[in-house]
């Protein structure tokens, strides 16, 4: 149910009227919040961003959702890249600035999985900003019409079930 | 590229959420702090009139209230206003330090108006992990166990009276001198079955008799010419040599008797020892008291102390387990899923995860009708990381009411370096004991009428060994006995000397770590009980023990007869047998000497006679030629 109910607003996501740009920022920053552990004092300034700035915000909780997953499955991966750095002699002098100034303790940045996953959203902004921005591109302008004539997606369409859905998320005819 | 409606959507939230927090953030947290109290304490938890104030950032109550889960309807503590300030600094680098801390009005067993018990929740069934015990748990059973394990003294001299029997006694008790003895008078005969057959193998008698033959053969005046003379001395003079030798082995061979018959009789030496060690055994399975023991007082308090000084030592351990140990709280933690592992980096800030650095404290003890002594102190360095800390957690309370009552509780935690060390020292005078019950024996009153006493605690822990002293000196003492007298006449003395006394003094001490503590108890009771046990049992014992020796003296001397009867038999029958031939070997020797005198004499007349002769034939001869 959650993932068709996923899957719904994905493509809702896709076709709306938003900007393919305004779609990929949604996706990039919300792999920020689904990357990192979710209660984290930076996580409220990309909640503010997402809010303020013109971004979508439906991409953005589509991306969390994803991205948690992802997350869940990185975690070792994630717990040993911010042990590494965290442990790193040469940065031991920045970590312990940090540390000393106000407020960047309540950041828990000496954590190894927020660390981890911190650095690994951070360096993804940008890459998932052009792959989500390139990915509207092409669905809008070739995968769209493709997907329609799939035998699959009109059994689906025909489905009373997936009618259901469709109209709980808005495109039901 | 600003979404409009966004930014006004937050800046109205945050709007909201400013009225709401100058509004209604003092009940929040009042009722966060309420929930995670209860969280903790297993009942309820109200604060009344909760205000913070963020410049300066501080807070303060009116009132706290923790009720007793096992007492719902009273208060396990409960205090008046309480204010402290916070550092905001700290409190950015995620440090909860309190500058200073005032409670007032500090009480503890108040009675509540309302129930204080929690409404009954479902648990959760959970796999019960046996927790490793620590040393203050171990103590704890080490002394239970101590106490309980006590015997019940009874003292009956009637039963001291009765005739023991010592035959079952005597027989149960393995007596040691009687197989002693027994086994020397084995000693005895087989040294003297050794001589016996040494008698068998050397007969000198022949030789002596043929030495004896020779001598007397040889009759000096017989002997005319010189040759005749030197070969009869010739042949007496061999005689006396083998005289001689056989003089030689007989003496060796009576200075070994000596020593063998010296060695035996020095065993019984050590009766005296054997006898004594006969008598404990004897009364050890007689079972007289030893009236003169030192833990009657143990017996009589110790089950009533033992769970007073056990609550305190859950205190204790309480106390100390708010304060962890070095390198204990980084090497519990371990990486959990989508947890992590926290870092930690060097503080320029002296600054624990949490800090109380100074609490003026007020109070009073006791409560209701009798308000108790109001105490003043403070407290400072109560911190979750003190090796961070870098000072030891010290408490200083005090007071004292106009009735001469006064409290003083000085303690000091030091879990700086890896060594842990904590000292509590507590001092309570004229405390008052009117209405104490006590602990429900046959020997104790059920309670203390009156009396004041003056009780002193000091303790110090290093890592997990104890070194504790309690020293109570009770005065003024009234007891209220049951009606009903004993049976039990060690009761009757016991309530007696109780009654009696005006003052009682005891010293608890407790030494050492886990298994290995010692708890040990002393009082002046002891003393008097046991003096009075002497006087009223000293006969009863004295004659038991009269009956004991005499049947050891009995033993003793009967067996000591066989052993000296054999003794003089053997002896005598070896001595006499190597003197009689040292006798008859000396008589020969005598006189084959006074024969080879003689015999010498002669010779040498003999020489000068034919001499003589020689000398007037030359002579003649001589005269004969010159004519």
């Amino acid at each position: 149910m959650i993932f068709l109910k996923l899957i719904g607003k994905f493509v809702k996501v896709l076709r709306s009227a938003a900007s393919p740009s305004q779609i990929a920022w949604g996706f990039a920053l919300g792999a920020v919040l689904g990357l990192t552990p979710f209660v984290s004092l930076h996580n409220f300034v990309i909640i503010f961003l997402i809010i303020i700035l013109n971004v979508n915000i439906a991409s953005a909780t589509l991306s969390l959702a994803v991205y948690s997953l992802v997350a869940w499955l990185c975690d070792p991966l994630f717990h040993t890249l911010g042990r590494v750095v965290l442990t790193a002699p040469f940065l031991n002098s920045t970590w312990t600035s940090l540390y000393n100034v106000p407020v960047a303790p309540l950041t828990r940045f000496n954590n190894t999985v927020l660390m981890g996953s911190l650095i690994v959203s951070i360096l993804l902004i940008v890459p998932n900003f052009f792959f989500f921005k390139w990915f509207v591109f092409k669905y809008r302008d070739s995968w769209n019409a493709k997907i329609e004539k799939w035998k699959i997606t009109q059994v689906l369409k025909g489905s009373n079930f997936v009618q259901l859905i469709l109209k709980f998320s808005g495109r039901g005819q | 590229m600003i979404r409009w409606k966004g930014l006004i959507t937050v800046v109205v939230l945050a709007a909201i959420l400013v009225i709401l927090s100058i509004f209604f953030v003092d009940r929040w947290i009042e009722s966060g702090l309420e929930k995670a109290g209860e969280s903790m304490a297993g009942a309820k938890v109200e604060i009344d009139g909760f205000d913070l104030k963020l410049s300066p950032l501080s807070a303060s109550w009116n009132r706290l209230q923790v009720a007793d889960k096992d007492k719902p309807m009273s208060n396990l503590a409960e205090t008046g206003r309480v204010a402290f300030s916070m550092d905001p600094g700290a409190l950015l680098r995620k440090k909860t330090v309190i500058k200073e801390m005032t409670i007032s009005s500090l009480k503890t067993g108040s009675p509540r108006a309302t129930n204080g018990a929690l409404p009954p929740k479902k648990k959760k069934v959970k796999k019960a992990t046996p927790s490793k015990p620590g040393a203050l748990d171990k103590a704890k059973e080490k002394m239970i166990a101590q106490v309980s394990n006590l015997p019940v003294m009874r003292f009956d001299p009637n039963a001291l009276k009765q005739k023991l029997n010592l035959d079952s006694l005597v027989v149960f008790s393995e007596l040691k001198m009687p197989a002693h003895l027994d086994s020397s008078k084995k000693e005895i005969t087989a040294i003297a079955s050794n001589w016996e057959t040494f008698y068998k193998t050397f007969q000198p008698e022949a030789d002596i008799r043929k030495i004896k033959d020779d001598i007397n053969s040889i009759d000096p005046n017989k002997l005319k010419t010189v040759p005749d003379i030197v070969a009869a001395l010739d042949k007496i003079q061999k005689s006396h040599k083998t005289l001689q030798a056989l003089q030689d082995t007989v003496k060796t061979r009576h200075k070994q008797i000596d020593r063998d018959f010296k060695q035996i009789s020095g065993y019984t030496r050590s009766i005296d020892d054997w006898y004594k060690a006969d008598y404990q055994a004897i009364l050890s399975k007689a079972k007289l008291p030893d009236l003169s023991v030192k833990n009657i007082s143990m017996m009589l308090f110790g089950k009533s102390l033992v769970y007073q000084i056990q609550k305190y030592i859950g205190v204790v351990q309480k106390i100390r387990s708010y304060m962890p140990k070095k390198g204990q709280s980084e090497k519990g933690e371990k990486p959990q899923r989508m947890k992590g592992e926290t870092i930690h980096f060097a503080s320029r800030h002296v600054w624990p995860a949490f800090l109380i650095e100074k609490i003026q404290l007020s109070g009073e003890t006791g409560y209701a009708e009798d308000t108790g002594i109001l105490l003043d102190g403070k407290a400072s360095g109560i911190n979750s990381q003190p090796w961070i800390y870098g000072r030891p957690t010290v408490i200083a309370l005090s007071g004292e009411k106009t009735d001469k009552r006064a409290v003083t509780l000085d303690a000091s935690l030091d879990h700086v370096k890896d060594v842990y060390r904590d000292q509590f020292n507590i001092q309570l005078k004229q405390l008052n004991l009117a209405n104490v019950s006590l602990e429900s024996t046959d020997y104790l009153p059920s309670k203390i009428q009156k009396g004041r006493a003056d009780i002193g605690v000091a303790a110090a822990f290093t890592d997990d060994v104890i070194d504790g002293k309690i020293t109570v000196k009770a005065q003024g003492l009234a007891f209220d006995f049951p009606s009903q007298p004993s049976n039990d006449q060690f009761v009757r003395i016991v309530r007696d000397i109780i009654q009696r006394l005006d003052v009682i003094t005891m010293t608890i001490t407790m030494k050492g770590e886990g298994d290995h503590l010692a708890f040990g108890m002393n009082s002046n009771l002891d003393d008097q009980i046991s003096g009075e046990l002497k006087r009223r049992g000293s006969e009863a014992l004295a004659n038991a023990r009269r009956q004991i020796e005499g049947r050891l003296d009995q033993i003793k001397s009967e067996k000591m007869k066989e052993v000296n009867n054999l003794y003089q038999e053997k002896e005598s029958a070896i001595r006499g047998k190597i003197e009689e031939y040292e006798k008859e070997l000396e008589a020969q020797r005598m006189a084959a000497e006074a024969k080879i005198e003689q015999m010498k004499k002669d010779l040498e007349a003999k020489k000068k006679s034919e001499e003589n002769k020689l000398k007037d034939q030359a002579k003649k001869t001589l005269d004969g030629l010159l004519k």
